[in-house]
């Protein structure tokens, strides 16, 4: 019995890396999906300082559980599993929201785009194609007027900047691994790619309203928000870039040291 | 002190604050998150040197007349020393999601390492 997803290809050893801060609700249901839609897929899950049974469960699961000892942020438990990913020899991570809006059964997009365009970055996005799910308006014309901001920056269009549905490859992977944002992780690591000589490439995915629990961006904060990411781009944008996070510097640092090393 | 006198060193004082907090953050000394709190009171001190009828109005109000120039000065004294704890902060958090992360991948290299002992005990 072959349907069309098991016929999925891999872009090489990819591990499904899934941020999670109290997510014990939503996490039986994630695991579902990814059985259905991505068989034998390696997943670990971060859990960023939950106090409820978020990493009992993952681990009943079957999940590599990455512990963080505090709630420490998405940006920094996400580099926590880069350099997992990078000392283990993944080829790529996938990066999935514990909260189940970013649906397991949407993920062959992100990898035939990849196969296609062989990006460094492939985000799942929302706004690219007609019917996207635009939560709220002020949210919307937000996230419009922030994918302006970044477009101008990079000379790429980003329609969706602020959307965690990532599929990274190495040598990015190990960029990541050494260097990550930490205050506003999306939006500030597609606006460094093109200065550090990384691709990045958007696949047009349809998210799902999430299972339990709200965006960490309430609709009413989101112009606040907006400003804090400009400002945070601005800082990015006059900061000397660190020449050994370059593409060329990073692929010569593995072939001389191997992967995984800081 | 003659006004004017007062009105250039405000306004060297509030672009020395304006300039180091903008090379802070450059050097990433300084996160912009506590950067923003910093060039908001260089601004603010600027305003004042180029409109003194708005520190003036408020003085007069709070019945504030005397010491002005003293506490000009201590007021300077206080932010440089604020500022150089957001650097430290700044910093400080740095090194503990360094550490965070270590503790959390050697805690998963931990559990692995069990499972696998666990197996080849059985």
């Amino acid at each position: 019995m072959e349907d069309g997803r098991s016929r999925i290809r891999y872009p090489g050893r990819v591990l499904a890396a899934i941020p999670a801060f109290n997510e014990e609700a939503s996490l039986r249901t994630l695991a579902q999906s990814l059985a259905e839609s991505l068989p034998g897929i390696d997943v670990a899950v971060v859990d960023d300082g939950s106090r409820d049974g978020t990493a009992a469960l993952a681990r009943s699961l079957g999940f590599t559980v990455i512990s963080m000892p505090s709630n420490m942020g998405v940006g920094c438990a996400m580099q926590a599993a880069f350099q997992y990913a990078a000392s283990h020899g993944y080829d790529a991570v996938l990066r999935l929201d514990a909260d189940g809006q970013h649906p397991p059964s949407e993920v062959h997009r992100l990898f035939e785009k990849y196969a296609e365009t062989k990006a460094d970055l492939v985000v799942g996005s929302r706004y690219l194609n007609e019917g996207g799910r635009v939560s709220s308006r002020i949210r919307g014309l937000a996230s419009h007027l922030l994918s302006l901001f970044i477009g101008a920056i990079c000379r790429t269009q980003v329609s969706d900047p602020t959307s965690g549905f990532w599929l990274v490859s190495s040598p990015l992977l190990d960029c990541f691994a050494r260097d990550f944002p930490t205050d506003y992780p999306e939006p500030e690591a597609i606006a460094i790619l093109h200065r550090l000589g990384y691709s990045f490439a958007e696949a047009g995915v349809k998210f799902r309203t999430r299972h339990h629990g709200r965006s960490t961006i309430g609709s009413l904060d989101a112009a606040y928000f907006m400003v804090k990411v400009i400002i945070a781009l601005v800082a990015d944008r006059v900061r000397r870039v660190d020449k050994r996070d370059e593409r060329r510097h990073v692929l010569r640092a593995i072939a001389m040291h191997g992967r995984g090393r800081p | 002190m003659d006004i004017l006198s007062k009105r250039i060193i405000m306004t060297v004082m509030s672009l020395i604050l304006v300039g180091g907090t903008l090379e802070a953050v450059r050097r990433r000394s300084l996160r912009e998150r506590y950067a923003l709190l910093w060039l908001l009171s260089g601004l603010a001190v600027l305003m004042s040197a180029a409109f003194p009828s708005v520190p003036d109005f408020i003085a007069r109000h709070l019945g504030i007349t005397f010491i002005e120039g003293a506490s000009y000065l201590f007021a300077f004294f206080l932010i440089m020393v604020i500022f150089h704890i957001s650097i430290a902060i700044s910093h400080l958090r740095a090194t503990i999601e360094a550490q965070a992360r270590r503790i959390a991948l050697l805690g998963a290299e931990v559990e692995r390492l069990r499972g696998e002992r666990g197996k080849s005990k059985s």
